[in-house]
């Protein structure tokens, strides 16, 4: 089990992600919501250890992950916010980068980076360099990067993003397979349908501040709202949108 | 009217800062600080020698060879930057994927990079030559200071015009004739051609210089070779110092080769962009093939045999990857060997040892060349991914990053330095001289690497940190006292072979005790780097007792 207990992080004294706790069962799937600037990747960036919270920890299976980050890196598989990658590798290349970094067999790598690449719909563009890939394209390969070792815990922020149709129902049907599998999975998304359907619990962060942590259906007995959609523009949006929308057409439409 | 004119300012303003992005060296670098620098920089050796030159006043042949150098150092300098910003010369894809959606013409953006080309070409071309126009009347020895200054600027500007648009001429014919992909492959090789070409000139330019005068008097056709004596010849047909018909001849030859290659850089570069802009947007196409059997069967080999970890595979692909992919790395290691390049002509003149010296500072040039190549990022954001892995393994990337440094760098240096060995010494001599070289070689690689705590390319690098006065003080000993030496060392050591058996095992104990001391400084669980400690925002005198 993975729980995040009173994670905080200051800038310039001000507190960006603000005594975050919620906790990651196994076989299950957690939705990690919240707006633009809520906190939502500083939260991930501490927990993959790439950021030193300000207060707070982070336990896997009750031990502090920072008493033994390595052991925590071995069994974590991480697709980050923005599809950063060494863009002059070919995606085999990066794979087998990552599988071996990973401390993984060369033949056994070389075995898995390339289904994976095939399954990822990659496998004709394995030779090509990143450069001239798509969004879409690398961030099949960071997803497959993430899945090369088999990890325990997997973070993915954003992991649809710039995905076509056909892959964001494969990473669906994905989602689900892993979370059966018995995998921890903190899920970042915008896409709220795909969240609905495949979590079993959603966090929503707003301005670093835990507004809800409940399951779909709970939150939406307790505000009596129809969709998480509504539920999270209610938590974490305050502004009248359809009115903001008539202001932007209205600057839109400024002529002097 | 006011709008496409704020328009075409904002275009070309957006063009000339992309010739100075940099964020790819460091994300907290500032490149207008770094501007500064390059500016400085480029500057001080015409500086420097205009200043030291004001001692004396020149007429004659003495004043056509310190014409000769301030020619040749304006066009080497401006076909360096042209070289530099060789990618730069047309718009590059997320200029297109910016500007295509938005109400512009093909020909405004044209337009507007050409004079953001023009200017930026303009700045460096003012810049090289600033202190040479600013004092060269107290050079030249002649009357008449309009025409001694008008003279020498439009010598030097033209001079540094032509290497640049030469540069920009070749890019424009190859665009032209070849194919897209043969293009790009053939263009990185000529890239870094020209690279090392330029500084190995920059060394050597100087010594050209004071040949002139002989070479002229021997009918010599090397002075038909280097563009910069046409030059000089060109100066003499403004402002006659010596009244030679042969320099005369050369600067005929200076006119039409200006005119030749502004023709040529016309022609190709409007059917250069049109061609660019055309393929630089297309999708990607799916590559079927990849490395070829060959470097699979080396890659698989190397990897059995010295490779054991999987880390160290890792690091040590990496490395190779990034060093022949990474134009950035390319560049700077073209310069090195550029640098390399005029050291060994130099050394190969100095008789006997010569040969035995060369080959100890072309090996102390390459390693520190990678030291300092290592320290570069190459896509530093992407180093996430070497953070988020097993950073045990730190000791396995430093194992992997020596291997590379042995099986990629020195044993190649001295497999090609081998034919010269034994062509100049007996053959026992020169095998004993080749494993001396690489002996002290291991030797140096560990003492230079000796705090290295990086994966190569990984870590982010702050320009201005670099202490340049034990940077010249390490190079200067490199070249000359290491060199000398060590290849003295060398001779007698071959002539008694007790002494060379006590050197190679001192040298073993050497290379073991520094790796051991290596442990002991980084610890057996090495913690690498990933971000340059950078200077403290406070710094204190440390005068406490």
């Amino acid at each position: 089990m993975l729980e995040i207990k009173g994670l905080t992080k200051y800038y310039r004294n001000t507190a960006v992600v603000d005594n975050v706790s919620f906790t990651v069962r196994p076989g299950e799937v957690t939705g990690y919501l919240g707006p633009n600037g809520s906190g939502k990747s500083t939260t991930v960036k501490m927990i993959t250890s790439l950021l030193e919270p300000s207060r707070g920890c982070v336990l896997l299976d009750g031990r502090d992950i920072r008493e033994d980050p390595v052991a925590f890196k071995r069994r974590l598989g991480y697709v980050p916010e923005e599809p950063i990658l060494y863009s002059y590798l070919t995606g085999l290349e990066y794979l087998e980068l990552m599988g071996r970094l990973r401390c993984l067999p060369p033949a056994l790598v070389e075995k898995k980076a390339n289904e994976l690449l095939d399954l990822f719909a990659l496998y004709s563009y394995r030779h090509s360099p990143i450069s001239a890939y798509s969004k879409g394209m690398k961030q099949r390969v960071l997803i497959s990067a993430a899945l090369l070792h088999d990890p325990d815990v997997l973070i993915l922020d954003e992991p649809l993003s710039g995905i076509d149709v056909t892959s964001a129902l494969l990473f669906r049907y994905l989602l689900t397979e892993l979370s059966k599998q018995g995998k921890m999975i903190l899920y970042i998304s915008h896409v709220l349908e795909v969240v609905e359907k495949v979590c079993a619990q959603v966090v929503i962060i707003y301005r670093g501040k835990i507004q809800a942590a409940d399951s779909v259906e709970r939150l939406r007995d307790l505000m009596n709202l129809p969709s998480l959609v509504e539920i999270f523009a209610q938590l974490a949006e305050q502004r009248d949108l359809e009115q903001v929308a008539r202001d932007i057409v209205g600057v839109m439409r400024t002529t002097a | 009217m006011q709008r496409s004119e704020s328009l075409f300012r904002a275009l070309v303003r957006h063009f000339f800062q992309r010739f100075f992005d940099t964020e790819s060296i460091s994300p907290q670098g500032e490149p207008e600080a770094n501007v500064m620098q390059l500016l400085g920089l480029l500057a001080a050796p015409a500086g420097i020698m205009v200043i030291l030159f004001q001692l004396l006043t020149f007429r004659g042949w003495g004043l056509v060879t310190v014409r000769s150098f301030f020619v040749s150092l304006s066009m080497i300098v401006m076909g360096f930057v042209v070289v530099f910003e060789w990618d730069a010369l047309f718009p590059d894809r997320r200029d297109y994927q910016v500007l295509t959606p938005l109400p512009l013409s093909l020909s405004t953006i044209f337009l507007t990079k050409t004079l953001a080309l023009g200017i930026f070409l303009g700045m460096f071309l003012l810049d090289v030559n600033f202190f040479s126009i600013l004092l060269w009347s107290g050079i030249d020895g002649g009357p008449d200071l309009l025409a001694i200054e008008a003279a020498h600027i439009a010598t030097v500007l033209a001079s540094g015009l032509f290497a640049a648009l030469a540069m920009g001429a070749l890019q424009g014919i190859l665009i032209t004739v070849l194919p897209t992909e043969l293009f790009r492959r053939v263009s990185i090789v000529i890239q870094t051609i020209l690279m090392a070409a330029l500084v190995l000139l920059f060394f050597v330019s100087p010594m050209f210089a004071g040949k002139l005068p002989v070479l002229l008097k021997q009918h010599s056709p090397i002075v038909y070779w280097w563009p910069g004596f046409w030059f000089v010849g060109f100066y003499e047909t403004l402002r006659p110092a010596v009244k030679s018909p042969e320099l005369l001849h050369l600067g005929h030859i200076a006119w039409r080769a200006l005119g030749i290659v502004v023709a040529v850089f016309v022609l190709t570069y409007l059917p250069g962009y049109r061609r660019h802009a055309r393929k630089i947007l297309d999708a990607p196409q799916p590559s079927p093939s990849g490395p070829g059997r060959l470097s699979r069967a080396v890659s698989r080999l190397i990897d059995r045999f010295i490779l054991k970890h999987p880390v160290q595979q890792a690091a040590f692909h990496f490395i190779n990857q990034t060093i022949t992919r990474s134009m950035k790395h390319r560049l700077f290691l073209a310069s090195y060997a550029g640098a390399g390049g005029a050291i060994a002509l130099l050394t190969l003149t100095g008789g006997r040892s010569g040969p035995l010296r060369l080959s100890l500072t072309l090996s102390f040039i390459l390693i520190s060349a990678l030291r300092a190549a290592f320290n570069f990022p190459s896509e530093l954001r992407a180093n996430w991914a070497f953070q988020m892995c097993d950073t045990n393994y730190g000791r396995e990337s430093l194992a992997a990053m020596r291997k590379w440094i042995v099986v990629c760098a020195i044993v190649p240096l001295f497999t090609l330095l081998a034919p010269l060995e034994f062509h100049f010494y007996p053959w026992a001599e020169a095998l004993f001289y080749l494993g001396f070289g690489a002996a002290l070689s291991l030797v140096l690689m560990e003492v230079m690497f000796l705090g290295f705590r990086k994966v190569p390319f990984t870590c982010a690098y702050l320009p201005g940190k670099v202490n340049l006065v034990a940077l010249v003080v390490i190079y200067c000993f490199g070249f000359t006292l290491y060199s000398r030496t060590m290849s003295n060392l060398a001779e007698w050591l071959a002539a008694t072979p007790v002494a060379a058996v006590l050197f190679f095992a001192v040298s073993a104990a050497a290379y073991i005790g520094v790796g051991w001391c290596r442990d002991r400084l980084v610890g057996r669980e090495t913690v690498l780097d990933f971000e340059d400690a950078g200077d403290p925002e406070v710094r204190t005198l440390e005068l406490h007792a």
